[in-house]
């Protein structure tokens, strides 16, 4: 699945260590959902959009979801 | 984070528990166990000193690395983190999680046993317990990249 999560890390300036450690998964985790290799739960993901201050829609892309 | 270090406390007392079980068998069949001079005796002997020596280094990575995340706040979350991080989880329910290391201990067990009274039955189960380890690395392996 599509995310902006790397974007966004980036205009946060953090790293994906701080990242990881902001919403309680590993390094590999951030890495793998930024390589759109993993899909997150729906806890990770409000995590992750409550830690950016987003909703989840905004960060994660639905769109392939909805074409199914 | 207190339930956690609590819980870690708990665990260094069952694997120590455990540890001085596997000590007293090991001692127990040093004393009482078959002695033998051929090569097949010798390599089954090794083998079943050889899994007590694993099992020790086991023990003794798992206590300390507990020991000094009890005393460590973020030592204590980092190890808390790893442990439940969802991706790790998926992916040992993937492989087959608990279930499958429960059976592999369940043959290693009956290896070192068997190896006190049947020699076809010791290279039958550690011929099955090489085949897991190897098929458990290879999924953890292909698993690790795909996800």
């Amino acid at each position: 699945m599509k995310t902006r999560i790397q974007e966004l890390r980036k205009k946060h300036k953090l790293s994906q260590e701080e990242l990881a450690l902001a919403v309680g998964v590993t390094r590999q985790t951030i890495t793998s959902l930024e390589g759109e290799k993993y899909t997150s739960s729906l806890v990770l993901a409000y995590k992750i959009a409550k830690h950016f201050g987003m909703t989840i829609e905004e960060i994660f892309d639905f769109s392939e979801v909805e074409d199914e | 984070m207190d339930n956690y270090q609590n819980t870690l406390k708990h665990r260094i007392v069952w694997i120590l528990g455990l540890d001085a079980l596997a000590l007293a068998v090991i001692i127990i069949t040093g004393i009482f166990g078959q002695d033998g001079t051929s090569f097949t005796q010798g390599f089954i002997r090794g083998f079943q000193i050889g899994i007590f020596a694993g099992l020790q280094g086991f023990v003794l990575f798992h206590v300390i690395k507990y020991f000094f995340a009890i005393r460590d706040e973020g030592k204590l979350k980092a190890l808390k983190i790893a442990e439940n991080d969802e991706r790790a989880k998926f992916i040992r329910d993937k492989i087959g999680g608990g279930g499958f290391n429960f059976s592999i201990a369940g043959v290693a067990v009956g290896t070192v046993a068997a190896g006190f009274y049947s020699q076809t039955i010791f290279f039958t189960l550690l011929t099955t317990i090489v085949f897991m380890v190897l098929v458990k690395g290879a999924l953890k392996i292909y698993y690790n990249t795909k996800y």
